[in-house]
């Protein structure tokens, strides 16, 4: 037995030299017939690392929530994680729901096992990472030791149009800034090289309170700008057709969407977007992409006929869904009531809602119609728009059953609120239109009377004052009458 | 282990005016990083902080000024002088800070505890006629800090928290304002870099007098976090020459520049008339960066003959530039590149040896053949027969082998033997201090040769590829190929990159970004 414990005393020593703390001439360890006893050490689990520990970072160029599937683009280069429902995922310190991931989002992948694709947390990085401008304009200085950029002449992308911004803007570059030339990634030093009255084009994030550009493309030369529907796409050949024009692109290309960066594999035909491109014997060059996509939001929008109130819930029948910017109709939908519920009572068009107190809604369940074709429709409280987290109503906004042709589902983006008015200034105005079946520039929309609306925002009602500019809005309206109002959650 | 930076600009008398406020990193200057915890940032311009004591953000600016003692007994006092105020002039802030830090070091950590000696506090909020003035109050400051740092061979990492409590009188008699404070502190300090990282949360609760509404009080609770990172980065860059008639086509130009940033966010209650707003609340967010103005050095400029058009001439060029390669006149880029002469790159290039002397006596040497000259006085133990103390590396070797980066077997180095890229991994994987994230052993790697893996560096190939040090070749790893010069160049240039930004990234970015 001693002999035993001996030798063993022996393997470990010589083990000891050669692992894990001793890189010895390569020839020595890999020879050493000790060596596969030092793989035998006994391990209860190998390969464990702690929950969450094995880590990925990158930025998020596919989803398929349907398919489980989600695909990064990072550091360790492009990844595909399987998805589960038990994910947890967070943005900003908040769990949320894994529909806030938006195609462009950068996010902290984590693992709990060092073989699965499977994660077991997903942190979803906030506003810091996003685009918050893309500027064109003329190169004037480029100062490559102290990570600046100086244009003049510059012009800011904004709803479908270039508009004059400052005559000289100086912007920070860093290591981590993506410049490209015809296709190719090149240092700020070389750009530098060729900056006289080189217009370039500029994604820029807020870092910490300074402009710094995230990508920069040297135009291709005069360049034109075109708002419509993608026709077709075609990845491998890195083409696109859109209003009758043929364009190219390549990893230099600009394509923003949501304010975040995307690839091009987010590009899907039908999408309205606009490109900036410069004409070429071979078609255009495209220097930019702006996808004019809005997200939709997390939360649904119903309306229709409320039947069978009770005192924890009630339903909607001969009811519509706001399904892709558009009303789809459905026969019955069940919602609970919680005590955030917030109930408004709009039928009057001449003065603002009045708020329903939960227990007097409750009590309309004895003013329903007993029976008939009507049986359980509720007579106090007949026609509303819910806005609901799945089963639960967050908002209910009771109306008369209306079919306005002035009925618009809008985005738009909070530049004022006047609470004694009771009126949203607006700008950046779109109109989804089922026509076209994308979303329309409105510039006549500037603002939005609330005072006979709900407003939700991150899953609660709210006032107006809760009510911040720069905002997001998504919202269904009459007209400038607003009825429901949802702060989009980025 | 790698010393602070600090920059003073005036000397008055035994206190000394801090222009760049570099909250450092190392032993004993952890009581510096406390003057940032006041939620502070420095520029070699200014001191900026905010404070949320009124009900409201104010960015208050000005003058901090440190006095530092001498450490004894392994324990160092440090005071601090603010004088700030706000852009309009109405909010005036005066503070002193007394505070001693205490080391404890035990094997290669250091503990460091900070009390509280000394504080006062005075702001003044000026608006129309009506001044409030919010008096720290004596012995109402509570505050405990520590940090441990753990110094491994390159890089020192530290760690820490702290919790703190501000009582204030307003007016004398009005009232109080209770200031609670929580904060951490995570961040790394190596030759090419350093970032601090701080999360602060406040919580603040106020009762007092109401200003306007006579004999009413007016009661209010409020939080706010305050997210702060300290950086310092030397950066490279390549300057080409516009005339083509000059001796040389381009140099490195190596910068040093401190990047200090600052974010917070807030929930605080809203004023009508001075009294608070019921069911209002004010929320936001703001950010700021101030940064210094880079220092700049010319790096000698490398003559090497041998490496034009070769996919590595720019790696090889700054590492030459950095006087980390003996010969500058040839470097034979597809050589196997010796041991010896790894340790000698590494210990240069993270500055476990400083490098030798001026530029002019590291273009001599350069010019020559290794020389017993260029080592320094023999140490007391030789630990590799084989590297006597006149070896040309020799105090390289010695230095690396003593922070357990690099060592031999059977009392040999074998300093001409060709480095694989096992070895090479490993080596920066230990310079790094990051052997212990190793998955339990008896796990196999994504390489298709895994099986090719030495043991001893399976751990090494494991993290070099989880943190993008090492991608390998089409699921290759080729763990036992000889490691050319031109590849160690380009894998030691990444090396310096990953502590200039990927570490930064990952205690700036990735840390704010998620909270």
């Amino acid at each position: 037995m001693r002999r035993i414990i001996a030798v063993v005393f022996i393997m470990l020593g010589v083990i000891g030299w050669l692992w894990p703390y001793s890189p010895a001439p390569t020839v020595a360890a890999v020879n050493s017939p000790l060596l596969g006893s030092a793989v035998m050490l006994p391990n209860s689990n190998p390969g464990y690392i702690p929950p969450h520990s094995k880590v990925r970072y990158g930025r998020v160029t596919a989803i398929d929530l349907a398919d489980n599937r989600l695909v990064i683009t990072g550091p360790a280069g492009t990844e595909e994680f399987t998805l589960e429902d038990s994910i947890l995922v967070t943005k900003e310190n908040q769990v949320v729901d894994l529909n806030r991931l938006r195609l462009g989002d950068w996010v902290k992948v984590q693992f709990s096992d060092i073989y699965t694709d499977t994660p077991s947390r997903l942190g979803i990085e906030g506003k810091d990472r996003q685009i918050t401008a893309l500027y064109k304009g003329q190169l004037a200085n480029v100062w490559p030791l102290r990570g600046e950029i100086v244009l003049r002449e510059v012009e800011q992308y904004g709803h479908t149009k270039w508009t004059k911004a400052e005559d000289l803007l100086k912007l920070a570059v860093d290591p981590t800034t993506e410049i490209y030339r015809q296709g190719q990634r090149i240092s700020l030093t070389e750009l530098n090289a060729t900056r006289a009255g080189t217009e370039v084009f500029a994604a820029v994030s807020n870092h910490f309170g300074q402009r710094r550009v995230v990508k920069l493309l040297v135009s291709p030369g005069y360049d034109r700008s075109f708002y419509d529907r993608i026709d077709d796409i075609d990845w491998a050949s890195a083409r696109l057709v859109l209003a009758g024009r043929e364009f190219s692109f390549d990893d230099g290309t600009i394509i923003l969407g949501n304010q975040r960066l995307l690839d091009p594999a987010a590009l899907q035909e039908d999408q309205a977007a606009l490109v900036v491109g410069t004409q070429t014997e071979n078609g255009y060059q495209v220097a930019a992409i702006v996808v004019e996509q809005v997200a939709a939001p997390r939360l649904q929008i119903y309306r229709g006929e409320v039947y069978d109130v009770t005192s924890d819930s009630f339903a909607l029948e001969d009811y519509e869904e706001l399904d892709d910017n558009e009303w789809d109709g459905h026969r019955r939908h069940k919602f609970f009531l919680t005590e955030r519920t917030k109930i408004i009572d709009s039928r009057e068009t001449n003065r603002a809602a009045i708020t329903v107190p939960l227990n007097e809604f409750v009590d309309s369940q004895y003013e329903q119609d007993p029976d008939g074709s009507d049986e359980g429709r509720n007579t106090v409280y007949p026609y509303a728009y819910v806005v609901a987290d799945g089963n639960v109503a967050l908002a209910i906004n009771v109306r008369d059953s209306v079919d306005s042709k002035w009925e618009r589902v809008s985005t738009g983006r909070v530049v004022a609120v006047d609470e004694g008015a009771q009126q949203i200034t607006l700008d950046l105005v779109k109109d989804w239109s089922a026509y076209y079946n994308k979303w329309q520039i409105n510039p006549a929309l500037n603002y939005l009377q609330v005072n006979r609306a709900v407003l939700v925002k991150n899953g609660r009602a709210i006032d107006l004052t809760d009510l911040l500019p720069g905002e997001q809005l998504y919202f269904v309206r009459d007209n400038v009458q607003a009825t429901v109002v949802l702060v989009q959650e980025d | 282990m790698v010393k602070t930076v600090w920059r003073w600009a005036t000397v008055l008398g035994g206190v000394v005016i801090l222009t760049t406020v570099w909250l450092g990193l190392s032993p004993l200057v952890a009581g510096a990083a406390l003057a940032v915890y006041e939620s502070g940032i420095a520029s070699d311009q200014e001191y900026r902080e905010v404070v949320f004591i009124t009900g409201e953000p104010l960015l208050l600016s000005g003058e901090l000024k440190v006095s530092l003692g001498r450490e004894k007994n392994n324990a160092v006092t440090n005071t601090y002088y603010y004088k700030l105020s706000n852009a309009a002039g109405d909010v005036k802030l005066t503070r002193r800070l007394t505070l001693t830090t205490t080391r404890e070091t035990t094997r290669q950590q250091t503990v460091e505890v900070t009390r509280l000696d000394k504080i006062t506090e005075t702001i003044t909020v000026t608006r129309g006629k009506v001044k409030d003035t919010y008096v720290l109050k004596d012995n109402a400051y509570q505050f405990h800090k520590s940090v441990v740092t753990d110094h491994q061979a390159a890089v020192d990492y530290f760690s820490g928290n702290w919790n703190g409590r501000k009582v204030y009188t307003i007016n004398k008699d009005e009232g109080e304002a209770v200031v609670e404070l929580t904060g951490s502190t995570v961040g790394y300090s190596h030759y090419w870099g350093s970032t601090e990282t701080q999360l602060v949360d406040y919580y603040l609760e106020t009762d007092r007098l109401s200003a306007t509404s006579g004999g009413a009080r007016n009661r209010w609770t409020g939080t706010a976090q305050v997210k702060l990172a300290l950086n310092r980065t030397k950066d490279l860059t390549y300057v080409p020459n516009e005339p083509t008639p000059i001796s040389f086509r381009g140099g490195y130009l190596q910068t040093e520049q401190e990047e200090n940033v600052l974010q917070y966010t807030y929930d605080l209650p809203c004023f009508s008339d001075g009294a608070v707003m019921s069911g209002r609340r004010n929320q936001g967010e703001d950010s700021f960066k101030l940064l210094s103005v880079p220092t700049q050095k010319r790096l000698p400029v490398a003559t090497i003959r041998d490496i034009g058009g070769h996919w590595a001439e720019d790696d090889i060029a700054r590492l030459a530039s950095l006087g980390v390669f003996q010969d500058t006149t040839y470097f034979g880029p597809t050589l196997p590149m010796p041991r010896a002469e790894f340790a000698r790159a590494l210990a240069l290039l993270t500055n476990m040896v400083p490098a030798p002397g001026p530029a002019v006596k590291q273009i001599t040497l350069a010019a020559s053949k290794p020389t017993s000259s260029a080592s320094p006085a023999p140490a007391a133990a030789v630990p590799f027969v084989d590297v006597p103390p006149g070896h040309p590396y020799y105090q390289y070797i010695v230095e690396v082998e003593k922070r357990g980066v690099m060592q031999g077997a059977s009392n040999c180095f074998f300093p001409d033997g060709a480095l694989t890229r096992a070895e090479a991994v490993t080596t920066l994987i230990r310079a790094l201090g990051f052997a212990g994230l190793a998955p339990a052993t008896g796990y196999r790697t994504t390489y298709l040769d895994d099986t090719e893996i030495p043991i001893w560096a399976v751990d090494a190939i494991y993290l070099a590829t989880e943190f993008g040090l090492i991608q390998g070749d089409r699921g290759y790893v080729y763990p036992n190929e000889r490691m050319t010069r031109a590849e160690a160049a380009a894998f030691l240039n990444r090396f310096i990159t990953f502590l200039q930004r990927d570490l930064k990234e990952h205690y700036r970015e990735r840390v704010i970004y998620q909270h």
